[in-house]
């Protein structure tokens, strides 16, 4: 227990300010020889990233939690093998992704099942509630623009799931529709088809805002 | 009345981070107390550090390629962590070792290639977004960075075309997984010819690929992502082979 307040101190403070490459390096080197707890700094500094990408892509914050687990268990074992060519946030947001992925895939099937590809999840879930909360919570004390950012949050949240995912996917972290569509097992067409049902339905859902 | 901000705007304005609960802390330090890490064959590691002293060669134009001792020593490892770490009491050795090989050093040969492949053939600098964190002259210009496409930003940046570099990379691993289907115990009889003709069309699709090193990039794409879909049913084939073995 002293071990993890010893951690969020630590996350505190690196929350305040970027951490140097020199220090981050060696927390990586520390990591990859077995330490535990550079480790859980290593995470400290990324967990709020990795987070938001899991509750943007899965229905809620059970599965979102799931999902961070599973994607830092894999940088864990994998961390070794990291030999840095690429940002270290950089490799983390690709196993964060893939872990994400993963969860996606597991649930869409049932997702799917229930609700049809033209109707919104949100209605029958209650799901944006949380997302809704979590962010309220982190940006109530700012003002104007983020009511709007809120509503954005939200209304991804009640995209049909695929559309959610392509959305996030492509939208929000950037990535390509070939490289999604090879992730979620669909074409690329669709990708884009999703994608841009995902537009339309949230401008939709704007303009009536 | 106030016009409605782009969706684009309000998306650049989304938070990248989100609040996590604390008690995620405790589970994750739990989780990672109790799981070993997949640690390289001694000797093999380098420091994150020093990019600037890598393992990897380079040959006379400046590109990148992974030494052969490197990927045969890397792939003993990987497969001695699988018969260590997957496998239950009960295993069949010639499925672990090929499973071992298929999930881990082919499969990142052909996704790298992949990646580099369709990015130099379709992306576009409009897709870049303001959540990609590493700064293109970051990038080593002739090492593919392991992340998403989609990140291409200005002229400076010259992408690594899969080429013969990265085909030596998957051939001696074709030569591994013949060898290791072929010692599978009687009673795999059936499975054994089906794996090997996935071994004999990888062979075929890399020599194509290798024939084709001066091909367009979709082309290209287009043969890189025929291997990663045959490496994949490879893949699921074996795993399956596993369940009921």
């Amino acid at each position: 227990m002293a071990l993890l307040e010893f951690f969020r101190s630590k996350a505190g403070q690196m929350a305040a300010s970027v951490a140097a490459p020199d220090a981050t390096a060696a927390l990586i080197q520390a990591a990859q020889q077995g330490n535990h707890a550079a480790f859980m700094q290593l995470y400290q500094q990324h967990k709020g990233r990795v987070y938001a990408l899991c509750r943007r892509m899965l229905p809620d914050d059970s599965h979102a939690q799931d999902a961070l687990q599973d994607a830092f268990l894999r940088m864990w074992q994998q961390l070794p093998q990291f030999r840095g060519d690429c940002q270290f946030a950089t490799w983390v947001h690709r196993i964060a992704t893939g872990a994400a992925i993963d969860h996606f895939r597991r649930l869409v099937p049932s997702i799917a099942a229930v609700v049809p590809l033209n109707t919104t999840t949100a209605d029958e879930s209650g799901h944006d509630d949380a997302l809704t909360q979590l962010v309220d919570a982190e940006h109530h004390h700012h003002d104007g623009d983020y009511t709007l950012q809120h509503t954005l949050d939200r209304l991804v949240a009640r995209l049909p799931a695929q559309a959610r995912a392509v959305f996030v996917l492509v939208a929000v972290e950037g990535y390509s529709h070939s490289e999604v569509a090879q992730w979620l097992s669909i074409a690329e067409g669709s990708s884009k088809a999703h994608y841009h049902r995902a537009r339309e339905l949230l401008q939709e859902w704007l303009d009536e805002a | 009345m106030k016009p409605n901000p782009t969706l684009e705007s309000l998306v650049a304005q989304l938070p990248a981070e989100l609040p996590v609960p604390n008690a995620l802390d405790t589970k994750v330090l739990a989780a990672i107390q109790q799981t070993p890490q997949i640690q390289l064959s001694p000797g093999l590691s380098q420091p994150v550090s020093a990019p600037s002293a890598p393992v990897a060669q380079v040959d006379g134009k400046g590109r990148r390629m992974m030494p052969s001792w490197l990927a045969v020593a890397a792939s003993v490892g990987l497969i001695w962590l699988g018969t260590a770490v997957y496998l239950p009491e009960q295993f069949n050795p010639a499925l672990s070792v090929a499973l071992s090989f298929v999930e881990s050093s082919v499969e990142s040969s052909v996704e790298s290639s992949v990646e580099s492949s369709v990015e130099s053939s379709v992306v576009a600098p409009s897709v870049v977004t303001s959540r990609d964190q590493s700064a293109p002259e970051q990038w080593s210009p002739t090492v593919p960075p392991a992340h998403a496409a989609g990140t291409l930003v200005g002229s400076h940046t010259t992408w690594h075309r899969p080429n013969a570099r990265w085909l030596a990379d998957v051939k001696p691993d074709i030569a591994v997984l013949l060898s290791a289907y072929a010692q599978l115990p009687s009673g795999f009889e059936d499975s054994a010819l089906q794996l090997q003709q996935f071994a004999k069309t990888r062979q075929q699709l890399t020599s194509t690929l290798d024939a084709m090193a001066t091909a367009s990039p979709k082309v290209q794409a287009m043969l890189w992502r025929q291997l990663a879909a045959l490496e994949q049913r490879e893949r699921d084939y074996l795993r399956q082979l596993l369940a009921a073995s």
